[in-house]
């Protein structure tokens, strides 16, 4: 072949480091999953409700002029009126403060069990996966042989122990709880410790808390909140489910479960005692469904385009 | 690159009888690396070659002690590697760095460009404030991009910006030693040239030392000074490109170098490849003698009871073979 010298080309059009220039404006992970996540309208309606849920649940209680405990006998089960929104229950309680109040119990111990979850289960599944072999080995089998003992027995052990109420309750989901996290951040780290870019730190010579922290963390975080919203719906349905069956709150406290179980009693004469609670916590259970859906679009990153 | 004078220069690092395998279960062993031994002198590209899965990567990798070492020793400027400290490591990632082969997998995609390549700079403590942004902008600019990028973030380059970026990073430590584990054999070809000269500028001005790691052989043959070979975990070959690409001596160096196509239609079709039989054997049971043996045409009863040493047959030409006098 002929030899080409270089005076015999010139550049037409654009110089190098104009060619290099990005046009599309920089956006961090955050601001691109925030993108993404407001063209999904179902998800923003899930959003929406799920903030009015959690408002009125701080602040009907605290505005309104009933107590949730205190009844007036004079005026048990009555219709919705203007004066009881949702009416009264068979002790004369007004429906409306107690609904509230219950969605407010109901939220609390949904987020407290997620977040007791997610700490524990992050901690522990990170952990093994970092260490990983043997180790690794004996953590997770211990996990197994913790999640072979159904919930249920948890409560109503811890039940005979510490006696019923809100402690109880959260203490028991939890136990029950982490070890799905503590298996989901187990494999992340364990599939994101043989990434490249985990090498390259170790190159750097980076020690395991600044692997850990800039980069396995970080690039964990989108699936650990997908977890985490999937994972309020499910204790407060455990929740509810228990205190229907008459092992969670104990009385004059409500909570959504602890209502619809009331409101079953009635349901024949008045069966608008069951279809407020009932109606909150299929609305909550759905928004958090929906809008876990929409994270796990907006901040997976094998969507991203 | 061949008109580089090497005689007379030090060795920077030294690979002797390293050995590297990894248990597979059911007490099975995986001998990725099976005793390789060679050097490379300072200021020097030693090119390292073989197919897949024949432990090019796990090499390199256990040269800057991303692996510990089943067997064997490397010595880099005097020290041996496996018997650092903590410290004295640290201080050995200064000097010996990586580019890796995935540009896509080699970036944190939740750092910023910036943080990408100052974060050698903060593991150190070298620079600080201005002075670190300083060093990421001249850095950026000496790779090729520009210090807008900085505040970047990897999704948003091509696959050999992103490179360019990775080299960047192995740069702001100001090694001596880089390993580049197949940094082109992920990229487009017009894009392989332009990151293959960058690396030779690079090497030029800072005196750098490579270990180049690939299966293009005709990519290696325009970067590397010498090429060593490699087969199942062992070097077959090692001398300088051009011997090797003249007068290859190994029956698998002939049929390696007989697979490069020639852009020359007449040459092309009355040529003779050599077509080797069969697949490489599994590094779990690697065959006890030579490693060849199997795909052998030359094979003789020697081949299959001892394992042929790497022996100099002529100045700076290093062979494994019974065969080869």
């Amino acid at each position: 072949m002929a030899e080409l010298s270089k005076d015999k080309f010139i550049i037409e059009g654009k110089e190098s480091s104009e060619a290099e220039a990005i046009v599309r404006p920089s956006l961090t992970y955050w601001a691109d999953a925030w993108r993404r996540l407001k063209s999904n309208k179902m998800a923003i309606i899930a959003m929406t409700i799920l903030i009015i849920i959690t408002l009125a649940a701080i602040f009907a209680p605290i505005f309104s002029s009933y107590d949730y405990r205190t009844g007036d006998l004079l005026k048990t089960n009555l219709k919705p009126s203007s004066e009881h929104w949702f009416g009264t229950d068979e002790l004369g309680r007004d429906l409306y403060v107690r609904v509230w109040e219950g969605t407010r119990i109901s939220l609390f111990i949904g987020i407290v069990v997620a977040l007791l979850n997610f700490t524990i289960g992050v901690l522990y599944g990170g952990i093994s996966g970092y260490i990983g072999g043997s180790v690794d080995n004996l953590m997770m089998r211990f996990v197994d042989i913790l999640f072979s003992i159904p919930y249920l027995i948890w409560v109503i052990m811890l039940t005979t122990v510490l006696g019923s109420g809100l402690f109880t309750i959260i203490i028991a989901l939890s136990i029950a709880g982490w070890g799905g996290m503590a298996r989901l951040v187990r494999g992340q780290v364990l599939q994101l410790k043989e990434m490249e870019y985990v090498m390259a730190a170790k190159t750097l010579g980076a020690d395991a808390g600044r692997i850990i922290t800039k980069h396995l963390i970080p690039n964990t975080i989108g699936v650990i909140i997908i977890s985490i919203t999937f994972a309020v719906p499910t204790a407060i349905f455990s929740e509810a489910f228990l205190s229907f069956i008459g092992l969670g709150i104990p009385v004059p406290n409500p909570s959504l479960g602890s209502l619809s179980n009331d409101g079953t009693r009635m349901l024949l004469l008045e069966p608008y005692q069951l279809v407020f609670p009932a109606l909150v916590i299929s609305a909550v259970m759905l928004s958090f469904q929906i809008f876990g859906d929409g994270l796990r679009d907006a901040l997976d990153p094998r969507l991203r385009q | 690159m061949s008109e580089k004078k090497l005689e007379g220069r030090k060795n920077i690092i030294e690979v002797n009888n390293l050995k590297k395998h990894f248990k597979v279960g059911k007490g099975q062993i995986l001998k990725a690396v099976d005793g390789v031994t060679f050097s490379i002198r300072e200021g020097e590209t030693l090119g390292l070659v073989g197919e897949s899965g024949c432990g090019k990567s796990t090499t390199g990798r256990a040269m800057i002690r991303l692996y510990e070492a089943t067997e064997g020793e490397v010595i880099f400027d005097g020290m041996n590697i496996q018997r650092l400290n903590r410290k004295e490591l640290k201080n050995f990632t200064k000097q010996a760095q990586m580019i890796f082969q995935d540009p896509y997998a080699s970036l944190n995609p939740r750092m910023t460009v910036g943080d990408i390549i100052g974060e050698g700079m903060d593991i150190h403590g070298l620079r600080k404030g201005k002075e670190r942004m300083a060093k990421i902008y001249e850095l950026l600019e000496i790779v090729g991009l520009n210090r807008e990028h900085a505040s970047r973030f990897p999704h948003e380059f091509s696959g050999g910006q992103r490179q360019r970026i990775g080299i960047a990073r192995a740069l702001s430590v100001e090694p001596k030693f880089i390993v580049c584990d197949e940094p082109i054999s992920a990229l487009d070809v017009s894009i392989q040239a332009q990151v293959v000269n960058l690396l030779e500028e690079l090497q030029e001005e800072m005196g750098l030392t490579y270990l180049f790691i690939a299966h293009d052989l005709s990519m290696v043959k325009h970067i590397s000074d010498r090429i060593a070979v490699m087969y199942l975990g062992a070097v077959m070959e090692l001398t300088t490109s051009k011997v090797l690409y003249d007068e290859p001596l190994h029956p698998y160096t002939q049929a390696l170098l007989s697979a490069i196509p020639i852009p020359d239609p007449e040459v092309e079709r009355s040529r003779n490849r050599i077509i080797l039989e069969g697949d490489v054997p599994s590094p779990i049971n690697p065959p006890e003698g030579c490693k060849f043996q199997k795909r052998c045409k030359y094979v003789k009863d020697i081949c299959r009871e001892k394992a042929p040493e790497l022996r100099e047959v002529k100045p700076e030409h290093f062979v494994a073979c019974h065969i080869v006098k």
